[in-house]
């Protein structure tokens, strides 16, 4: 049965609607999108297809209150870390953990997140984010320093699975790192379906095992981009509109969790806004055929 | 050990010649050994080559006029550049990473080197609220034209770049 909704005219002009039956009323995770420099007049257009977006922390640790004010009061705001290194053992970088808690502050962010990986050691900085070994070590390393974080930010923390060229052996499978992770430092999981799909071509195994071997109440939000194919490798480019392949993908993670809010998250090669907003309606449909 | 592998080529090419020889000159122990020794050489290969890709692919955003001058000759270039200097920390890394190879084809006077967009990237960088530059490379039509950059932030619109030709303006952010 579907909800039931009266709709009335109270006067000329005014409708009033009501859901009187909420029983089956399905909730649909928010659609939004990477908040980019070659897409910012359209995202502050505030376009119907964007229902959140997300901002990458260090781009707006220089700049005014301004813009991340008005980001916030269009919609609501997810931050996205690079460069916190959760995965390097020792203390995080107080000056950047400050920066990032002040972007976070300033769009008063709905979620936080950061990525499972390492990006320097203390003897070298490699850029970008990097595999960690699945040790009870890393783990501990891990929960301490999202559980750090979260405290200081005081907001809702998801961590994000990344794509690795490399497999390193470690005393747990992913996802049971995965579940241990959630559990012990209380975040949640950023479900990267790009990068899923990515590591298990490069790798070789079933991304839905690997999805039912996830905790579902863990899967919170989903990152998604089109993958690239070059030379018997798939790569994230992160230049590429969403295949097929991946759609179906979003859909079994929002059949199977639940998700709040699905990001596309374009970097490069951006094409005209009216085929992203068609990837957002796209996703959307998805969403609503999954639940 | 696992960042530096992926960081030095030459530690890689150590590993994959002689893995016990490489754990006995870094004096490796217990789990560390076993961890390092079970890794796959082309898959460490990859993933390096993965994180030079990332890193070159945000130069090139940042630098797009540069590096398509520099055509074929751009990724040996920029290899080069990385072999020769340390990846800048901050959270303005691509950009500061831009602006030194820049500094690293202005200093072997690689013809391609365009001072117009290094000045950009450097207003960009700085602090500065205001800035003038008289070059000799602002491209139009293909041609290199003689040119004052006029460059200026304001609250509304962040960073403004005015080009003013020998009798002709553009104006583009
Ligand atoms: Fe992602």
């Amino acid at each position: 049965m579907a909800a039931v909704v009266e709709v009335g005219v109270v006067e000329e002009g005014v409708v009033e609607v009501a859901v009187v039956e909420t029983d089956d009323l399905i909730e649909i995770p928010l659609v939004g999108i990477g908040f980019r420099g070659p897409i910012a007049d359209w995202v502050f257009s505030n376009p119907a297809e964007i229902d959140c977006v997300e901002i990458t922390a260090e781009h707006f640790f220089e700049s005014s209150e301004e813009q991340l004010a008005k980001l916030s009061h269009l919609y609501p705001v997810s931050v996205h870390g690079l460069g916190l290194s959760l995965g390097t053992p020792g203390s995080l970088d107080s000056q950047v953990l400050s920066q990032f808690q002040r972007v976070a502050d300033s769009v008063d962010a709905k979620w936080i997140s950061e990525h499972i990986a390492f990006t320097r050691t203390g003897d070298v900085d490699l850029g970008h984010l990097n595999p960690l070994p699945m040790t009870r070590k890393c783990l501990s390393t891990l929960v301490d320093h999202a559980s750090e974080l979260m405290d200081r930010c005081q907001r809702p923390l998801l961590l994000e699975n990344i794509t690795s060229y490399l497999r390193i052996p470690g005393d747990y499978s992913e996802p049971e790192f995965l579940n241990r992770l959630c559990e012990q430092a209380g975040t949640g999981l950023l479900l990267d379906v790009t990068n899923l799909f990515i590591n298990s071509r490069n790798h070789d195994f079933d991304p839905i095992e690997w999805l039912h071997e996830v905790d579902s109440q863990h899967i919170r939000q989903i990152h998604i981009v089109g993958y690239s194919f070059h030379e018997g490798v798939w790569h994230d480019r992160h230049r590429e509109p969403i295949q097929d392949d991946l759609f179906d993908l979003v859909r079994d993670v929002v059949a199977y969790a639940p998700v709040e809010a699905i990001i596309l998250e374009r970097d490069g090669a951006f094409p005209p806004v009216n085929q992203l907003a068609a990837e957002l309606t796209r996703l959307e449909e998805t969403c609503e055929s999954a639940r | 050990m696992l960042a530096l592998l992926l960081h030095d080529r030459e530690m890689r090419d150590r590993f994959r010649a002689d893995r016990s020889a490489f754990v006995k000159e870094f004096g490796l122990e217990g789990a560390d050994t076993q961890m390092i020794c079970s890794l796959d050489c082309e898959q460490l290969d990859r993933q390096a080559e993965g994180l030079l890709r990332k890193r070159k692919s945000q130069v090139t955003q940042l630098i797009p006029r540069t590096w398509n001058r520099l055509g074929v000759e751009a990724n040996r270039l920029f290899r080069d550049y990385v072999e020769s200097s340390a990846w800048p920390e901050s959270h303005q890394r691509h950009a500061l990473d831009a602006d030194a190879f820049c500094s690293f084809l202005q200093l072997n006077s690689i013809q391609e080197y365009s001072r117009s967009e290094h000045n950009w990237l450097k207003f960009c960088i700085g602090k500065c609220w205001f800035r003038l530059h008289f070059v000799s490379d602002c491209n139009v039509d293909n041609r290199n034209r003689w040119a004052v950059q006029v460059f200026y932030r304001t609250r509304a619109s962040g960073t403004v770049q005015r080009t003013i030709f020998c009798g002709s303006m553009k104006s583009h952010r």
